[in-house]
């Protein structure tokens, strides 16, 4: 009895052994057939297991939803630079904050001087332009410029607006397949509008940001940062968080400094900024929705998906930072 | 590991894994990329195999990769390739779900299937299988899941699936062949409903 049990424990062994070589044969690519005639005297033991792997591997065609890993992508993305960021100031202390806003400004002297050629011939360009990439660095720098989490939400806004009229002319030059590419941007501008909203912006990842910005700028020979109206405002040491909503704008903070009626003053201000990004929001989803529709009737059959893909992007996009907003 | 993997592959390419783990550290937005396109699709197969339905395997791959990401900074390189530090937060994540809910309905499979063939007919028949594979997976173990999610979801070896549940490889592999054959079972049987 104690044999039967032990050669009962070397068979199971082998025949898991067995199992996993065919496993691993079948997922590169060999047969089922091909698995049996190397194992026969398993094989009418292993043949049921293995049409069971077969429709095991089939599992693998399985993708997420395009929207939700841009999505996430996004979301994770921002959870990095977060605590990259927090990380950078915890070690780095007051002092660093002087010295980047000083290398800024050197930047931004040095680009105005450069001229602003490169960002002028960029302006209307498309992807797979040479300078398309320029384009999109000066945006990403006037964000970063951008001290003010109102000025950096219209930005957002401006920037979604560019990517939908992109998808326009991509589709007007036959270029369909840059369509969901276009619009997987458009969402990312409008998620981290979002995150705009939801979370306040800390001064030190204002001007770490900037850093970066100008640096990218200048290696993209990208002079003149066309900055938007809240950009470029100096930033105070580091303290509590600049916010649309969660916190007190830069404009709150200083009326905090000086008296309750000043303070009061910041908040009627930031409250009216708010309604205004909102009202744009609004605005700007109806308007660019309708464009799309009317893209999508004008399309080529083949573009079709692609621009009904980019309407469900957009609708949802502009709905949920239409309600972070409220 | 599918083709085209900037991850895939051993040897050299761990030190090129653990370069680029160390510049998403740093905040590399490209580094940050092939540490995201390499393990997203694994991460939400594992989760739809382990929770069978779409809207949990979701909400829970989202909760996986922010969570990640957000520890990523304090990430210690230890040897081990960047997915099994992933995975593992992965099962804790579905191990704390099930202390927390217990055992809860699920919607309808309809939800969970979203295959990627382009042509109809191979669509339907992945659509097919996938509901198959994830019906069947209500008759196993948790550790059974366990393993057919790592090993047919996230395509991982036997070493790194050993590595992640922190079982011995014979374990593994016994696990592996009571799994497949629970499925068998099921298959045979065309009894994909609930228990």
């Amino acid at each position: 009895m104690r044999y039967e049990g032990c050669w009962r424990k070397v068979i199971m062994a082998t025949i898991e052994q067995i199992l996993n070589e065919c496993v691993e044969r079948l997922r590169k690519g060999a047969t089922v057939e091909q698995c049996l005639a190397s194992f026969p005297e398993q094989a009418s033991e292993l043949e049921p297991l293995l049409k069971a792997v077969v429709s095991l591997n089939q599992f693998s065609a399985l993708r997420p939803r395009a929207e939700f890993k841009a999505q996430v992508r996004t979301q994770a993305l921002m959870a990095l630079r977060r605590k990259t960021a927090r990380k950078q100031h915890s070690w780095l202390g007051g002092f660093m904050w002087r010295r980047t806003w000083a290398t800024v400004a050197v930047g931004i002297l040095a680009l105005v001087a450069v001229g602003g050629g490169a960002v002028a011939a960029s302006a209307n360009t498309l992807p797979g332009h040479p300078l398309y990439a320029v384009k999109t660095t000066v945006e990403r720098a006037q964000l970063a410029l951008t001290a003010s989490a109102v000025g950096k939400a219209k930005l957002l806004v401006r920037f979604a607006d560019k990517r939908v009229q992109e998808i326009g002319s991509v589709v007007k030059e036959g270029r369909g397949d840059e369509v969901d590419e276009l619009s997987i941007a458009m969402v990312r501008d409008l998620e981290r509008l979002k995150e705009t909203i939801r979370e306040p912006i800390s001064p030190d990842r204002a001007i770490s940001d900037a850093g970066k910005a100008v640096t990218a700028a200048a290696t993209a020979q990208s002079a003149v940062l066309q900055p938007s109206p809240d950009t470029i405002t100096p930033v105070p040491p580091p303290s509590s968080g600049v916010g649309v909503l969660a916190g007190p704008s830069a404009e709150g903070q200083k009326a905090e400094a000086h008296n309750g009626d000043e303070k009061d003053q910041g908040d009627v201000s930031e409250a009216r900024d708010v309604a205004e990004v909102r009202q744009r929001l609004s605005a700007e989803a109806q308007k660019q929705l309708r464009y799309l529709e009317e893209l999508l009737e004008e399309a080529d059959e083949k573009d079709q998906p692609a621009i009904r893909r980019a309407i469900e992007r957009a609708a949802s996009a502009y709905e949920q930072a239409a309600k972070e907003g409220d | 590991m599918p083709a085209g993997s900037v991850l895939s592959g051993e040897g050299c390419q761990v030190q090129d894994e653990q370069r680029i783990v160390s510049r998403a550290q740093g905040g590399d937005e490209a580094a940050f990329s092939m540490l995201y396109e390499d393990n997203f699709d694994k991460v939400y197969r594992f989760m739809t195999l382990r929770m069978r339905d779409r809207t949990e395997a979701e909400d829970m791959t989202q909760q996986v990769f922010v969570k990640a990401f957000e520890a990523l900074p304090t990430f210690q390189w230890r040897g081990a390739p960047f997915a099994s530090w992933l995975f593992r937060i992965a099962r804790n994540q579905v191990i704390d779900w099930q202390r927390k809910y217990g055992k809860r309905a699920t919607s309808s499979l309809e939800e969970v299937t979203a295959p990627s063939a382009e042509n109809l007919e191979d669509r339907v028949q992945d659509k097919l299988a996938v509901e198959q594979v994830v019906a069947a997976s209500r008759h196993l173990t948790p550790a059974q899941r366990d393993v057919l999610g790592l090993r047919f979801g996230a395509e991982m070896s036997i070493a790194e699936t050993a590595r992640i549940m922190g079982k011995n490889e014979g374990a593994i592999k016994a696990l592996q062949h009571s799994a497949i054959n629970a499925v068998r079972r099921v298959l045979a049987q065309g009894n994909h409903g609930d228990d």
